[in-house]
């Protein structure tokens, strides 16, 4: 996991997901099989009430594991565990490998 | 519905790439449309037994995760380069896709220096199910845990994990294992592969159940064809009485179910 601003969520990863509580994996996990959900599919997905259910998306959001996305017209919410971090290796190493 | 089956293996050298190849294109041999995505991008090679060379393929998985192609643009119809024995076509009822990573050291490198967006693969994997209107779309991985790696787990209907009757594997099995139980996958198949042949057959299955609780699909044995084959080819293509390409189509059976 890495900061990106003070103001903005982490950026997270997909092994950050193994450290997750189980609910929380367990709909992210879901979310990524879907690709995208809207809010009422994802509390029928976890059989919660609407106002438990935001609770815990809002915290997702907060913590940088999802992030909600305007699809066509409709508010939806998408894994956001994004990035293959590149490797540290001194840049002479790579590029010699990439002439 | 289309189903992703990823196939992984704690450590290197299991014959991951060779199943891989075999299993899928039995299931293509049913009718099926079936798609296989090399994401060992460290160390691709599965396009070898399908007889693509860096010559005959200009898309790779490295471009579309560059954005510089669609993945559908990286998959190649490899059914007609599928031969028997004798060199003649194979013929298969369905159809063979593969996407390659690319063998060339410079772009190797340059995905390891820069990293990619592993959202990307996730999305591509669906692009590629929808447009080829596949049955099943097949995930070579690196071996070991990694972001491709767990995601791959993380988005499978199925997962494949292929071990030898060693003690190192038997560790990183259940690691993986772990994981894959973490991330809900719904069915787990373990392969055991290259069994020296003084290994009974039924006590080393029921061995590796009993250790994971994991249903154990095939056995195979270590075999001198498959080393004179040499990854020229789709081993069951080439011997199709032999008793590994047997086990490879009772695999396949499981996996269509």
């Amino acid at each position: 996991m890495t900061s990106d601003s003070p103001q903005s969520p982490p950026t997270r990863s997909i092994s950050d997901l193994l450290f997750l509580p189980e609910t929380e994996r367990s709909l992210i996990n879901w979310l990524l099989r879907q690709h995208s959900a809207t809010f009422l599919e994802i509390v029928a997905h976890l059989s919660q009430t609407p106002e438990a259910t935001q609770r815990l998306v809002d915290d997702l959001i907060a913590d940088g594991f999802v992030r909600a996305i305007e699809k066509k017209g409709e508010l939806c919410y998408q894994p956001r565990l994004i990035t293959r971090v590149g490797r540290q290796v001194p840049s002479k190493i790579w590029d010699a490998l990439e002439d | 519905m289309s189903q992703i089956i990823s196939v992984h293996s704690f450590r290197g050298g299991t014959g991951k790439s060779n199943l891989t190849a075999n299993i899928a294109v039995a299931v293509a041999s049913q009718g099926k449309r079936v798609a296989i995505v090399d994401t060992d991008i460290q160390s691709p090679g599965i396009h070898i037994i399908f007889g693509l060379d860096e010559e005959t393929f200009s898309h790779s998985l490295n471009d579309y995760l560059w954005d510089k192609c669609s993945i559908e643009k990286a998959a190649y119809d490899v059914t007609s380069e599928l031969k028997t024995g004798d060199g003649s076509a194979a013929n298969l009822a369905g159809t063979v896709y593969l996407v390659p990573s690319s063998l060339k050291a410079g772009e190797i490198a340059k995905i390891l220096r820069e990293g990619f967006d592993v959202g990307l693969l996730n999305d591509g994997f669906q692009e590629l199910t929808e447009k080829l209107d596949l049955d099943y779309l097949f995930i070579d991985t690196h071996p070991g845990l990694n972001e491709e790696t767990l995601l791959s787990i993380a988005i499978s209907d199925a997962m494949v994990i292929i071990l030898r009757p060693d003690r190192q594997d038997f560790l990183g099995t259940a690691v993986t294992l772990e994981v894959a139980q973490k991330l809900d996958v719904p069915e787990i198949l373990l392969l055991v592969n290259k069994t020296p042949p003084v290994f009974d057959r039924a006590t080393v299955m029921s061995q590796v159940s009993h250790r994971y609780g994991v249903p154990v699909g095939g056995l195979f044995y270590e075999n001198e064809a498959m080393l004179e084959l040499a990854s020229s080819g789709v081993f069951w293509l080439h011997h199709p009485d032999h008793p590994f390409s047997q086990e490879v189509h009772a695999v396949a059976k499981q996996i269509i179910g």
